[in-house]
């Protein structure tokens, strides 16, 4: 689901398409087959011109899609082949459901595709890590954080756990946004943890309480009546269990921290002395706010 | 007759995870402690056969509260399960006693291999 969860989220932001539209393309998009056409723009082989072609021609020979885009010089044996793979995937159905809802046109789907790697700065490897789910590719490719390499990869091996524990735990449809070095920032709620070790690693989760609320009910596989302190508690053990398995991938590596416990303020004002970051992190549900730093 | 099994971990999301996960694996009366000093008192009260400690908590952690648990009965059972399961964790529960580790979150088959492994009366 990740390639849906990030692409989608980009039209959104950008406009392209409507918060009810969304939802109901991602109802849908389920029960959807992939179209060979659809695949093949996605994976660069043919244009939409070229694909509208081979339409065309379908609509007055009895043959199927691969055979005419063959007989055109569209696409190769091989590429064909990989095509009839692709297609059983569900991380396409995104777009072809677009199309099919009619909120999107062929033409306007390949253009927003390039767009949306242009935007991001995506190099080809890094669109096809999102569209296989590759996160920790991903996270590199969204985070620059101004430090030195190391704090950096620190920071995206963080992050790449994070998003791979709400995928485990919480929500398959996660998509993270860029970077973005905090000033001050208010949270109605906000959830932190700090890592000591040969410096001090802070890290937090802001939010609303709904949003909250929904990652806490899906993490404890429970309902909770209102963001009491059972659901508050849920949310601490999430980012609890993450940084715990973040330290020990430190420890495998011969770096040692400690975790205090988790906390949790209602109301937060976030007005650091150090540089934190924060990463916007949108699930089904809404958007939370990782929060990373390190601490003198 | 039932197994007395001490739990303690600070979160209550925690706890009802494991009672639900223990309950499925052996018929046992288990007894909450959300914090390490809250452990060590209902270790000398209860006397259970089998403790599940987590290691980061408030007021006393779980790697102070076995060496406490240890210091008074040096044959108490006590498995740490944390999402720290760090080489340093590791080697300071095991040099104070700690007979054994569960990663959180841990799967329940985990679980059945080390209370197999330590009560033998589980079926």
């Amino acid at each position: 689901m990740m390639f849906s969860a990030f692409f989608g989220n980009y039209l959104l932001n950008k406009g392209r398409v409507q918060l009810e539209d969304m939802k109901r393309v991602l109802e849908v998009m389920h029960t959807k087959n992939l179209k060979l056409g659809v695949l093949a723009i996605n994976l660069g082989y043919m244009t939409a011109k070229e694909v509208e072609n081979v339409h065309d021609k379908q609509a007055f020979m009895d043959k199927y899609f691969g055979e005419v885009a063959i007989e055109q010089g569209y696409l190769t044996e091989e590429q064909l082949e990989i095509l009839l793979a692709e297609q059983k995937s569900e991380r396409l159905v995104l777009a072809q459901t677009l199309i099919e809802e009619g909120i999107m046109s062929l033409e306007a789907f390949e253009q927003e595709i390039n767009l949306y790697k242009i935007e991001y700065g995506l190099n080809d490897d890094q669109f096809e890590a999102i569209r296989n789910g590759d996160v920790h590719v991903v996270a590199t490719a969204f985070m620059t954080f101004e430090k030195e390499e190391k704090v950096q990869q620190f920071y995206i091996e963080f992050v790449t756990l994070f998003v791979k524990n709400l995928i485990r735990f919480v929500d398959s449809h996660v998509s993270i946004d860029r970077v973005q070095r905090i000033d001050e920032l208010e949270y109605p709620h906000l959830i932190s943890q700090y890592l000591v070790g040969e410096d001090t690693f802070f890290t937090a989760v802001g939010g609303s309480e709904e949003v909250f609320l929904t990652l806490a009910e899906k993490y404890a596989t429970t309902s909770f009546e209102a963001f009491d302190e059972y659901a508050i508690d849920a949310c601490q053990e999430f980012l609890n269990v993450t940084t715990g398995l973040f330290a020990v991938n430190l420890s495998d590596q011969d770096i040692e921290y400690t975790l205090k416990p988790p906390t949790h303020v209602t109301d937060a004002i976030v007005r650091p002395k150090n540089t934190l970051y924060r990463i916007p992190v949108h699930l089904s549900h809404g958007t939370i706010y990782l929060i990373v730093g390190h601490l003198d | 007759m039932e197994k007395k099994i001490l739990l303690c971990d600070d979160s209550i999301t925690v706890r009802k995870k494991l009672i639900q996960s223990l309950k499925s694996i052996i018929e046992c009366e288990i007894i909450e402690a959300t914090n390490g000093e809250e452990a060590v008192k209902l270790y000398s009260s209860n006397k259970p056969e089998l403790v599940f400690m987590d290691i980061v908590m408030p007021f006393m952690d779980g790697l102070e509260a076995l060496e406490h648990i240890m210091a008074k009965d040096p044959n108490a059972k006590v498995i740490m399960l944390s999402s720290v399961g760090t080489k340093s964790n590791l080697q300071k529960a095991l040099k104070s006693g700690a007979i054994d580790f569960v990663q959180k979150p841990w799967e329940d088959e985990r679980l059945k291999v080390v209370i197999q492994s330590h009560l033998k009366e589980v079926e």
